[in-house]
């Protein structure tokens, strides 16, 4: 650990790259990292290093760190294990972050990575990994994966598998999430994941923090960390290996009963974080956090369900019930008005309330609007899932501008305000491709809004009991703040 | 609710310190029950009401002072699991009951490489909601303290909660309330609530930010089990602390 605080700024927004491992002849790894900056549209200068080439995807390369004309605020290090500390003794304090992307040798591992300690130490630069693979920054236009949308988000990531860093971008772009930053650690033997949950959390980019971790380094850092931010920007976590990381052996009762999660439970109970056991929940949870206001809370929350579907909704209800959420009342006033809209045969006005689609389509599918207004307003449920079985709904295709009026009615955009209900979708499709295409243009139109979209009711609960657990934590900590 | 808006005044913890500081500089691996619970009882957590007395000392004087019935429990400098050797005996009716048994027992454990320092005789605790308090050090997280219900629901249901120290009052209300049987410190069936309140001092005192168990590292691990709750207060029934080897100690 640096007494000084480092500036990820530098990391995050490079001006300078030195890019070892590509190569003059094929296509390597840093090739590739290169090929990929100049399509994500980085801006700043990269210097290819090998021993002997003189120019690699038509830049001037260089023999060494120590030849490059400037200071380097980011070296990305594909060679091999025993290349590495070759490349980085010529650092001569004119680099800031080198990312090694190598494994250490199963012998050999724990010397080698004190050598590389050693070396960041010499040569006052940081490492990240190894054994990982690359950040990706948007506002830097730096990325190292193929496929990343180059549009700056407020998602930040922190990830100890490179492997799994990939996915999370990828398959969170898929659901309309946009990153901050996303950097993997692999082995973290210098910059660790609290030090980059501290950038993370200080940084106006990023809204919401994600962090998968296998071994979290400095479990009290990290855990006074997350204390000192008591809440105020919300965290998920993944948590690689929990079930075994069992206790040492132990003399006390309490210490046989400690391993497992025991502690990770306790860290998010007592920090407000959000903790979550697939990669699934850790994405659906950071959809929620992204886009929905918190509002702190100090009762059970309650939830509205509205869509198509008998047998779905009354398993929706179930399904909120075991996730401890009760069944927001419609109330005599709120079944009047409802009863006053005159809808056609067909609907359970009671929550949750079912709307088969030949109803739904009334008014070109604008009839769920005056619905949903009447729930927000007299209901105010703590939160509505609007549920659609699109299956279902394809078949009114002839209709013109259903499914956009539907949405439109659903997402409320234009009318939502600071204490209304969480709005999340959940678009329900059967795999036909005809449908999927409606399910993403269902799920474009909503994150456009700001909207969560889920596959399945269940899914959207288990986010949305996550959020409130979150909320929960933030109606606690404001109760204590006023108490003290 | 609770609108405290007072800081609890700082304990002064220099005899607790004295304690655990005495019991490493003699190499002891564990505090015996009596000096374990003069270790709570510095820390505000009451204790069952007991004196030490030796193996063979005459006990009529001794623990004329203490209303019968009696608990005997046979006193070790290793952490013990009492019930399993026969180190304790309940509910003995009067002295001389008392004067045989721990003849019986210091008899009975004599082949047994236990390091016996004596006996403990205490008051006999009224019956109430058993809960248990324990602490450990996990090696990512550091101090860990565990509450949860007491008897079954340790042993079988695993019903306990941990926190990460340091902690505040808030956090040690949240690991209660997470209790499946939470309840049963509410009061079911027309029993009346047990005192939460001080249970959370007791997790404060052991864990919060002057803790003993945060602020110091001669202890290892501890169990506090059982302690009695009941809606006058808590009362600590057996504790075991076990102590951190010192750094010269590579036996």
């Amino acid at each position: 650990m640096t007494i000084a605080r480092t500036n990820f700024q530098h990391l995050f927004n490079p001006r300078s790259i030195a890019v070892a491992g590509a190569s003059a002849k094929a296509v390597a790894q840093g090739n590739r990292f290169i090929r990929g900056l100049r399509d994500f549209g980085y801006k700043g200068a990269i210097y290819p290093l090998h021993p002997s080439a003189s120019e690699i995807e038509g830049l001037k390369a260089y023999r060494s760190l120590s030849d490059v004309p400037e200071q380097i605020d980011y070296a990305y290090l594909t060679v091999p294990a025993s290349q590495v500390l070759g490349v980085l003794a010529q650092a001569e304090g004119r680099l800031r972050f080198a990312q090694i992307m190598a494994s250490p040798d199963h012998n050999a591992g724990g010397a080698w990575a004190a050598a590389l300690k050693d070396a960041a130490k010499d040569g006052n630069f940081r490492i990240l990994g190894p054994n990982c693979m690359g950040t990706h920054s948007p506002r830097g236009g730096m990325t190292f994966i193929d496929g990343a949308i180059p549009e700056v988000g407020s998602v930040g990531i922190v990830c100890q598998s490179g492997g799994l860093g990939m996915d999370i971008l990828r398959r969170g772009q898929s659901l309309g999430l946009r990153f901050s930053g996303l950097v993997t650690l692999g082995n973290s033997i210098d910059v660790s994941p609290v030090d980059l949950l501290d950038f993370y959390l200080d940084d106006d980019a990023t809204r919401v923090v994600g962090m998968y971790v296998e071994d979290i380094k400095d479990g009290q850092g990290f855990f006074k960390r997350l204390v000192r931010n008591a809440g105020r920007k919300p965290v998920v976590l993944l948590v690689g290996g929990i079930t075994h990381q069992g206790s040492r052996a132990a003399q006390s009762h309490t210490g046989a009963l400690a391993g497992n999660a025991r502690a990770w439970e306790a860290l998010a109970r007592q920090t407000g974080v959000i903790l979550t056991s697939t990669l699934d929940k850790f994405l659906d949870a950071l959809q929620v956090c992204c886009w929905l206001n918190p509002r702190p809370l100090d009762t059970q929350p309650t939830i509205m369900f509205f869509g198509n579907g008998g047998g779905t909704s009354v398993l929706a209800a179930d399904e909120a019930a075991r996730a401890g959420f009760s069944l927001a009342a419609i109330g005599d006033d709120a079944h009047d008005a409802l009863v006053k809209l005159k809808l056609p045969p067909g609907s359970s006005l009671g929550n949750p309330i079912d709307m088969p689609a030949s109803v739904l389509k009334e008014e070109s599918g604008r009839i769920a609007r005056r619905v949903l207004e009447i729930v927000r307003c007299m209901s105010s449920p703590h939160a509505i899932v609007a549920h659609l079985n699109l299956s279902v709904i394809y078949g009114y295709r002839h209709i013109p501008g259903f499914l956009p009026n539907l949405m439109d009615s659903l997402i409320n955009a234009d009318k939502r305000g600071e204490g209304d209900p969480h709005t999340v979708v959940v678009a329900r499709s059967d795999g036909r491709p005809e449908v999927e295409a409606w399910k993403r243009e269902v799920r474009a139109g909503a994150n456009s809004a700001g909207v969560p979209v889920f596959s399945e009711i269940p899914e959207a609960v288990e986010a949305l009991r996550n959020f409130c657990t979150y909320e929960m934590f933030l109606g606690r900590t404001i109760k204590s703040a006023s108490a003290n | 609710m609770h609108t405290r808006v007072t800081t609890p005044k700082k304990r002064d913890l220099s005899h607790a310190m004295r304690i655990l500081a005495d019991a490493q500089a003699s190499r002891m691996s564990a505090l015996d029950e009596h000096d374990g619970k003069a270790l709570l009882r510095e820390l505000g957590i009451h204790t069952a009401t007991g004196i030490r007395v030796g193996v063979t000392t005459s006990l009529d004087r001794a623990v004329q002072s203490l209303r019968p019935p009696f608990a005997l429990k046979a006193l070790s400098s290793r952490a013990l699991h009492k019930s399993d050797i026969g180190a304790v005996a309940l509910n003995i009716e009067d002295i001389q009951a008392l004067a045989v048994e721990r003849d019986r027992m210091r008899d009975r454990l004599a082949g047994l490489d236990i390091e016996l320092t004596g006996f403990l005789v205490e008051e006999m605790v009224q019956q109430g909601v058993e809960i248990v308090i324990g602490g450990m050090r996990d090696p990512r997280f550091g101090p860990l303290i565990m509450c949860g219900l007491g008897g079954i629901f340790t042993e079988v249901l695993e019903d306990v909660k941990f926190a990460i120290c340091p902690f505040g009052p808030d956090d040690a209300r949240a690991m209660l309330e997470g209790l499946k049987g939470y309840r049963l410190l509410k009061g079911l069936r027309g029993k009346p609530p047990v005192d939460i309140e001080a249970i959370v001092h007791a997790l404060i005192a052991l864990g919060g930010e002057e803790g003993i168990f945060t602020t110091t590292v001669s202890i290892a691990e501890f169990d506090i089990n059982p302690l009695i709750a009941d809606e006058t207060g808590i009362v600590a029934v057996d504790a075991r602390f076990i102590l951190e080897q010192g750094p010269d100690d590579h036996r």
